[in-house]
């Protein structure tokens, strides 16, 4: 069952993913008479049969993995389907960019303000660092409490299967990834309210994005919260939540925190995207240094997609990069 | 009318340079009294984002309003709207260049504008609603 969890969401993902945004076609800006015609359903629907063979090939690996108590296979498996699917998006995304339509060469922007972020939204913002600030002071007051071994990963049987010492790594190594994720997000957040289009039409998206990170920022606090003070439960080896509810319960909240992105996504008017096709490459990366936009509404799937042409974004993208890169360093060494 | 009802206009294909829209715009909305000395306008960067374009563009096109006399701009800051006074050419042979050279941009842009097939009274409309300060 648990199995079936990561393949099933990449599945649903690829399978919506070329057709979300209605005025794109595999991130491809083109005519409603385009979309609609035979010749791109036909790549849609063979586009679609790769991905059916690519989900049960990855499904077929991580029960061969699973069952030979192999790992890093069931690793490999949704790594394998996620990098099979984006050549698939590259060369089905290569026969519709024959019909690529230009984009207007009109802009209009109201000089109104545009999206503010409400006081709530910096509120709740905040509480994620101080979940993580109070895990982590809790464990320094407690420290004596802590036994010299404690269990910080359980098997898909509920059964420990990882273990760390007492020192200052193995205590607050949790929290420093919870830190470290938390820092990315809160940085693709902020990127978007004050590097991203914010007239008019642009308000219901960032309304959305803002919501579905403050979903996102407060389910990682919680989720690494909770497990940085399991040393500190009654019984440490015991999973905090059953396995099923650890997977579910932050997977549901946070596909309830992206469902208004979805809608905005979906709405039929389309936003007035104004990035050049060319400046798309493989349909999921920008690339503009004459766009002096930090983030850009995606062209596949929801939300926003930095703007790797613009300096700003390059040397914030380094930074986040080797400051993840440190962490994982660290606490793995 | 409010700064929130005013929308920058720009077409990438015109021949006009983008900064150069921006300035017509703007000087046409200090002129007219839509935006008066005191209103604010959207940082430099806010702008260049908003209209998808790089900043410098719009940079450029403060930089020139400001030298106009009639924004104050500071790094980092919404510009402001200056109380600016059109004071009349100091001499008589200024007034003259002046007039010279404003003309010669008239007949040009009248030429255009003809070329294009709008009509002669359309083109007086225009002229008569901008001399009069009409939005």
């Amino acid at each position: 069952m648990l199995l079936a969890i990561p393949i099933g969401l990449l599945m649903l993902l690829f399978h919506l993913l070329p057709v979300l945004q209605k005025e794109t076609y595999f991130a491809v800006r083109v005519t409603p008479e385009y979309r609609d015609s035979s010749e791109s359903r036909a790549i849609l629907r063979r586009y679609r049969l790769v991905n059916l063979l690519m989900a049960f090939m990855s499904a077929a690996l991580m029960y061969v993995a699973w069952k030979s108590a192999w790992p890093l296979g069931m690793g490999v498996g949704p790594l394998l389907y996620a990098g099979g699917m984006a050549i698939a998006s590259w060369f089905f995304r290569r026969q519709v960019l024959l019909n690529s339509q230009p984009p207007s060469s009109l802009r209009a922007v109201s000089l109104a303000p545009g999206f503010v972020l409400p006081w709530w939204a910096w509120i709740l913002g905040l509480l994620p660092v101080l979940a993580l600030a109070g895990a982590a002071c809790l464990l320094a007051v407690q420290w004596a409490e802590i036994p010299d071994r404690f269990p910080v990963h359980w098997g898909m049987n509920g059964q420990p299967d990882r273990w760390s010492a007492k020192s200052v790594r193995g205590v607050y190594g949790i929290l420093i990834i919870g830190a470290s994720t938390l820092i990315v997000c809160y940085v693709s957040w902020l990127a978007a309210i004050f590097g991203a289009r914010r007239s008019r039409g642009e308000e219901r998206m960032l309304q959305a994005f803002t919501f579905s990170m403050l979903g996102v920022l407060n389910v990682v606090a919680l989720t690494m919260g909770l497990i940085a003070l399991q040393p500190l439960a009654p019984f440490p080896e015991k999973m905090p939540l059953p396995p099923l509810a650890l997977a579910l319960l932050p997977l549901g909240i946070v596909a309830l925190s992206i469902l208004p992105m979805w809608k905005v996504s979906r709405e039929s008017e389309g936003h007035g995207d104004t990035t050049p096709d060319e400046c798309w490459r493989a349909g999921a990366y920008y690339y503009n240094p004459d766009d002096s936009a930090w983030m850009v509404r995606n062209r596949m799937g929801m939300g926003y997609s930095p703007n790797f042409g613009n300096r700003v974004v390059q040397i914030g993208f380094g930074v986040l990069l080797l400051q993840l890169l440190a962490v994982i360093f660290y606490v793995t060494r | 009318v409010s700064n929130e009802d005013l929308q920058i206009t720009l077409d990438l294909e015109s021949l006009t340079p983008a900064y150069r829209q921006i300035i017509d715009q703007f000087r046409h909305w200090f002129v007219s009294g839509t935006l008066p000395a005191g209103s604010t306008l959207p940082s430099v960067r806010r702008l260049a984002i908003d209209l998808g374009i790089h900043h410098n563009t719009v940079a450029e096109a403060y930089r020139i309003l400001a030298e106009e006399g009639w924004l104050q701009v500071s790094h980092g800051r919404a510009a402001r709207v200056l109380e600016r006074s059109c004071a009349p050419p100091a001499s008589v042979a200024e007034r003259h260049e002046l007039k010279d050279r404003f003309s010669r941009r008239l007949r040009g842009l009248v030429a255009e504008i003809r070329a294009s097939g709008l009509s002669d009274e359309w083109i007086l409309g225009e002229l008569r609603a901008g001399a009069e300060g009409g939005n």
